[in-house]
């Protein structure tokens, strides 16, 4: 067993850094509600909340982001799950496969946008073999997948790090449940799929469910897809506040730390109904499983 | 279902866990599958199960080639040694699970299970989550399970290991008198020798891979086919000798043995000495330990062979003590000296 004097040093990163970022909050917050005191503001006030919360663009905002979040991170959990399910089901869940898969996770999101600016945008890529082909005559007939409204662009750079992302988080528990319960079932008189569908991935939920709260919870936070792949209007939430933030008018600070507000509660209100759900879960399925 | 194992052989991640596994189980048997562990049980029930490849070989079950099967349409059902039960169903619904896989709806099948599980006397523990029971009744969930899945071949891979003796002394009962009413062909696989012997029709003894002998409980331990299956069994001793013109003749024993000539070991086990009357083997007592019920007393020949015998005590004798005894040789064993023959 470790001295307490070793265990107290160890931890001392993470405390340093979980103070940090409680402190980052604790300024946003108290921001968001007018103090700020070196502006000449120290009124508390949920003013420029309600003001916000009345702001058309800033309603447009958060419904883009809260779809980008909950395109990204569904799409990402269904076709993540669905790789890992192919791997562990053809026996692929250690060696190489793992490495191909950690590749997309560590490869930065702004490089992730540019190589789908190069590919996809219509003087990417695409567009260009489309044109040599003579499939297209000019660059403005290739698809406009980028830029979009829909902030498909973004989705899809999303998921291009996501997918591997939720394929490789959930592998290990899911490997091992087919190993073991779902061998059971095959041997119960149950199918692949059937033992499939009614034992592993249930059991594997909470790393699946794990790994779409986090996706989300990133998407719905994330600047740098949707500011470099998404369209001038409606901007992102994110996009929103940063602006915001940069605003020349310093006494409107608050609103841009109340949009930054309303993506924290938000994000801590998705953990929680997360951690309250998982509960729910791993004491229906009797026990951890994840 | 009668199963019928040619020739198998398993390899896994290269090394070679069975080689030519050959054996037979009658319809309704029950088999003991024994051996010391890693020396492939649990393999075996595998691959007759059709969860691990073979390498080579043939399972028949009912005739049947099912070789080539999936699992799931093997019909060969294992009860695992960790169980393996779903822990997102109740109990009910893990018994249920096989009879939901044949498509048997919803209230049939819950019906089923209760009257299972009641059959495997856990009456009303049907909507129990499975953590909530414990170890033992796990185990008869288990068993209700297996059993709710009709199997034609039905495997038990050390289904009492992790439980206390009680308890396990319960369920020898229980597997028993279920194997009775349901006459399912089955197949134990333990390293609890007393096990093995007292609850099955035949013993299959596994070493290394290797099948070394299949035979009736009384067979397999009263005439083991090797050396190797008689030190398997332990409480044994060998007495070195030579056989020429039809008597073995060692150090401390002559006796007849119509063997061909050469050296030979005698196998001599505590139930063919009759420490209380006199005969030709002199056996000196040189430990003795209490063990509540009896008490373990080890002999040493003229040779310096050792042989543990438990006696009821107290012991009439000291530590120390020299007799003649007698040796029931109507059942001696030889065993060639394979060193003497290579050489």
């Amino acid at each position: 067993m470790r001295k307490p004097r070793t265990v107290f040093f160890l931890l001392l990163p993470l405390a340093a850094v979980t103070l940090l970022v409680l402190a980052a909050c604790a300024c946003v917050l108290a921001q968001s509600l007018g103090w700020v005191p070196a502006f000449g503001l120290e009124e508390i006030t949920f003013s420029y909340y309600l003001d916000i919360l009345r702001d058309e663009d800033f309603l447009r905002s958060l419904a883009v982001s809260l779809g980008v979040a909950a395109g990204s991170a569904l799409l990402a959990a269904v076709l993540g799950t669905a790789v890992c399910a192919a791997l562990t089901v053809r026996g692929r869940s250690g060696g190489a496969i793992t490495y191909v898969l950690r590749l997309p996770i560590l490869v930065p999101h702004a490089v992730v946008a540019l190589f789908t600016i190069l590919i996809f945008s219509q003087t990417g890529l695409l567009a260009r073999l489309a044109c040599a082909l003579g499939l297209i005559s000019d660059f403005t007939q290739f698809p406009q997948l980028l830029y979009t409204p829909g902030y498909e662009g973004a989705v899809a750079a999303y998921l291009w790090k996501e997918v591997p992302f939720v394929a490789y988080f959930t592998l290990a528990l899911m490997s091992g449940v087919s190993g073991t319960l779902g061998e059971a079932a095959e041997d119960l008189g149950a199918s692949p799929l059937r033992s499939f569908f009614s034992v592993t991935l249930p059991l594997s939920l909470p790393a699946v469910c794990r790994a779409t709260l986090i996706i989300f919870i990133f998407a719905f936070g994330g600047y740098e897809l949707p500011m470099l792949l998404g369209a001038t209007l409606p901007k992102a939430l994110p996009v929103e506040a940063y602006l915001a933030y940069m605003s020349p008018e310093l006494r409107d600070r608050p609103y841009a730390m109340a949009m930054y507000g309303v993506i924290l509660v938000l994000s801590v209100a998705m953990a929680g109904l997360y951690a309250l759900l998982t509960r729910r879960l791993l004491r229906r399925m009797g026990g951890n499983h994840g | 279902m009668e199963l019928r194992i040619n020739d198998l052989s398993v390899s896994l991640g290269g090394a070679p866990i069975l080689r030519h596994v050959s054996l037979a189980v009658e319809d309704g048997a029950f088999l003991a599958l024994l051996g010391p562990s890693g020396g492939g049980k649990s393999t075996l029930l595998k691959a007759v199960a059709g969860l691990v490849p073979l390498t080579g070989g043939q399972v028949l079950l009912g005739g049947r080639d099912v070789t080539a099967l999936p699992t799931h349409r093997r019909g060969a059902v294992i009860v695992f040694q960790d169980l393996r039960l779903f822990p997102h169903m109740t109990a009910a619904e893990n018994v249920a699970f096989p009879l939901k896989m044949r498509g048997v709806d919803r209230r049939q099948r819950l019906e089923r299970a209760e009257a299972l599980l009641e059959r495997v006397q856990l009456p009303g523990c049907g909507r129990r989550r499975i953590d909530t029971l414990s170890g033992g009744q796990q185990q008869r969930v288990a068993l209700a399970r297996a059993l709710a899945a009709e199997p034609a071949l039905l495997l038990l891979d050390e289904p009492f290991s992790s439980l206390d003796e009680d308890l396990r002394e319960d369920m020898r009962e229980l597997v028993l008198s279920l194997h009775r009413e349901f006459a399912a062909t089955t197949i134990l696989v333990t390293h609890d020798q007393r096990e093995a012997l007292a609850m099955s029709d035949q013993v299959a003894l596994l070493l290394e891979g290797e099948l070394i002998q299949q035979d009736t409980p009384e067979a397999v331990y009263g005439r083991p086919v090797s050396r190797r299956a008689a030190d398997y069994f332990g409480g044994r001793a060998y007495l070195a000798g030579r056989v020429e013109e039809g008597t073995f003749t060692s150090p401390c024993l002559t006796c007849p043995a119509e063997l061909p000539p050469g050296r030979y070991h005698m196998l001599l086990r505590p139930a063919a000495v009759d420490l209380a009357r006199p005969g030709p083997l002199a056996l000196r007592l040189t430990e003795c330990r209490f063990r509540g019920a009896d008490t373990l007393t080890r002999w040493v020949t003229a040779d310096g062979t050792a042989l543990d015998i438990p006696l009821r005590s107290p012991l009439p004798w000291p530590v120390g003590h020299t007799l003649r005894c007698w040796v029931d040789l109507s059942n001696a064993i030889f065993y060639p000296d394979e060193e003497a023959k290579h050489g």
